[in-house]
């Protein structure tokens, strides 16, 4: 099965999306701020990162703009996650490179279909 | 350099009225000035005309006196040679015409006067000897009489022409004199005419153009200015070196220009920590919703799995409730956006029949909520649209959901044409409802944020009350409009044009937008 790595610093945000996700039957790997979490992608070499924006010591543009300078972790594909839905987020985070962007609270069956959009779109090439 | 005199004019402590009469009488000044020259000028040529014109006179008489002396002095002379008694009272007579032409002269004579007593003189010396020779010739002493008449007679005659030559040369010379000096004070006076004539101009264009720059310089300083505060800009301030009414103008206009300034930087302070505090609130706001949407998903996906089904409407009672509450939050966040001008437009192409599809399936839910029936008629091609397509989608989608939320039982139908009539061609789009409809007053207030028709619809409906003005201007945003047709208690028209090809964005038509001034045709 997929592996999903969540970077996600609201605890109560982290536990409902990981037990959403693997109660759907993903494995899921966490880390809780930007900088682990570019730690963990280089280690755990997950097949999708859901990316929160606002992570405390790095934020999520900042670590998906090094994600995607690693050539061992550019080919992961990126979901960006804010819970500001301002105007312009969208393009910011297109910007730093992420995949896709969706907003907080995120629409769990919404989420789902990018998430195996762009699963399916790795398995092609 | 040049411009130092409007500059002292400018910094005089007169008012501008003291001014420009004080240019107005140096003006007249000069005129009268000059007119007292011209008239002191012509006074002179005047004067020195009637000065030679007594000389012509004067000159003549000394002419007629030096021909008539010559005449009789030798008609006298020729008389005194015959002894007859006709003669001598001939020689006689003229002895006293000539004292009569003498004594006529005395009036042009005073200039002479020595030359007039001496020519008297010698008359009287003249006329005492021919009265004596004809005394001597009468007693028939003619030797007597010839003796004295060459010793005496002759030098007198001789004396009294040189005399009146002299008389006549002297009076001729001063004529000439005369001549060349009128012509000499005529040459001076015409160059004093013109002088003053010139100098005159001059000191009035100068005195002109002094006032006007003075005046004009200011208000043409001030009139940029204004123009530049007109257009927000409160930065500068206008510097004029005038002591007047203009300067006290500037000194207004500068400091209405800093109140302005500071005005609009309160304003403008205010609308940033509005739209701070909105975003901030949304965001704190939006964290617990997080958690309680998603609980409750989850709590109801368990009831599901543990088939404890009695749980699961009071779940989606909390879940309906979160998600309403998010609404509300996105609303009002969306329109303080707008209303700061935070939103962009970012146009991109795209299929409107694909766009229709997808917002009709989106809205479905809805429509079957309370038993609608939706129905689509538009065109198969309509073709490729250069537009926002997020904001597109979300009129479309406020639009339906507006419909449903007011249609029971109803159709509610989307009809879309392309309108090929100016430039690049217009979306037209009606969305027709069979619902509770509004009445005029309803319609007044319906396009004002935080307006439905009134509160029992807003509770009866639910909702925010933001959609249609958040989808009124979106339309404005894009170049578009939205329109109205109602009636109460048949259903409601909502018509939305959009341009196909998305022009600039408009800066004015989000300021515009939020004034509440919809437009209708009902």
């Amino acid at each position: 099965m997929a592996r999903i790595l969540l970077v996600e610093d609201n605890e109560m945000n982290l536990d409902m999306l990981s037990r959403r996700l693997k109660r759907k039957g993903y494995d899921v790997v966490i880390a809780v701020d930007g900088e682990a979490g570019v730690t963990m992608a280089a280690s755990e070499r997950p097949d999708l990162i859901l990316m929160d924006m606002s992570l405390p010591v790095l934020d999520g543009w900042e670590a998906t703009r090094q994600l995607k300078d690693m050539p061992e972790t550019a080919a992961i594909p990126v979901i960006a996650l804010t819970s500001h839905a301002m105007e312009g987020d969208r393009e910011k985070a297109m910007g730093a490179g992420c995949d896709d962007y969706d907003t907080k609270p995120v629409d769990f069956e919404r989420l789902l279909v990018k998430i195996e959009a762009l699963l399916k779109k790795q398995e092609k090439p | 350099m040049r411009d130092w005199l409007p500059r002292v004019v400018a910094r005089a402590p007169f008012t501008v009225h003291t001014k420009l009469i004080g240019a107005f009488f140096a003006i007249v000044a000069l005129l009268i000035i000059f007119g007292i020259v011209v008239l002191q000028v012509l006074g002179g040529i005047n004067r020195r005309s009637e000065d030679i014109g007594k000389l012509r006179r004067k000159v003549a008489a000394f002419r007629q006196l030096q021909h008539n002396t010559t005449n009789q002095l030798y008609g006298m002379t020729t008389a005194l040679l015959s002894p007859e008694e006709r003669m001598l009272e001939s020689a006689l007579r003229q002895l006293h015409e000539f004292r009569y032409d003498l004594e006529r002269l005395q009036f042009v004579t005073k200039d002479e006067a020595e030359l007039y007593n001496k020519i008297g003189k010698e008359h009287e010396q003249l006329v005492e000897v021919i009265t004596k020779i004809v005394e001597l010739t009468r007693e028939k002493k003619f030797a007597r009489a010839r003796e004295l008449r060459i010793t005496r007679t002759v030098p007198l005659a001789d004396s009294l022409e040189r005399l009146t030559n002299e008389m006549v040369n002297r009076a001729e010379a001063d004529m000439e004199t005369k001549i060349d000096e009128s012509n000499q004070a005529y040459l001076t006076s015409r160059w004093v005419v013109i002088g003053f004539a010139v100098g005159s101009i001059g000191l009035a264009v100068l005195l002109g153009y002094a006032v006007s720059s003075s005046l004009m310089g200011p208000v043409k300083l001030m009139d940029e200015r204004l123009r530049q505060i007109a257009l927000g800009d409160f930065s500068r301030s206008v510097e004029v070196p005038n002591r007047d009414e203009l300067g006290r103008l500037a000194n207004n206009l500068n400091r209405m220009s800093e109140e302005l300034r500071d005005l609009y930087q309160k304003i403008e302070a205010a609308s940033r920590h509005k739209s701070d505090f909105l975003s901030n609130m949304s965001h704190e706001l939006r964290t617990p919703l997080n958690a309680i949407i998603g609980y409750s998903e989850m709590l109801a996906e368990d009831a599901e799995a543990r088939d404890q089904k009695g749980f699961i409407p009071d779940l989606q009672k909390i879940r309906a409730s979160g998600k309403h509450l998010l609404e509300l939050i996105n609303d009002i966040l969306d329109l303080s956006k707008i209303e700061a001008g935070k939103v962009e437009l970012f146009p991109e192409t795209f299929n409107v029949n694909d766009l229709i599809r997808e917002v009709a399936g989106t809205v479905q839910p809805l429509i079957e909520k309370n038993s609608n029936i939706l129905a689509i008629n538009c065109d198969d091609n309509l073709g490729a649209m250069y537009a926002d397509i997020t904001k597109v989608r979300q009129i479309l989608f406020n639009l339906l959901s507006n419909a449903c939320k007011f249609t029971e039982h109803g159709t509610i139908t989307l009809d879309a044409v392309k309108d090929h009539s100016e430039g690049t061609g217009w979306l037209s789009v009606n969305v027709t409802d069979t619902g509770i409809g509004m009445t005029e007053e309803q319609m007044k207030k319906l396009f004002q944020p935080f307006s439905q028709a009134d509160i029992q619809t807003a509770r009866k409906f639910g909702g925010t009350g933001l959609g249609l003005a958040i989808t009124r201007q979106f339309c404005e945003m894009m170049g578009g409009d939205i329109k109205v047709r109602s009636e109460h208690g048949r259903g409601t028209v909502f018509t939305v044009r959009l341009p196909m090809a998305a022009p600039p964005p408009k800066a004015d038509a989000i300021s515009s937008a939020t004034s509440g001034d919809s437009s209708k045709s009902v």
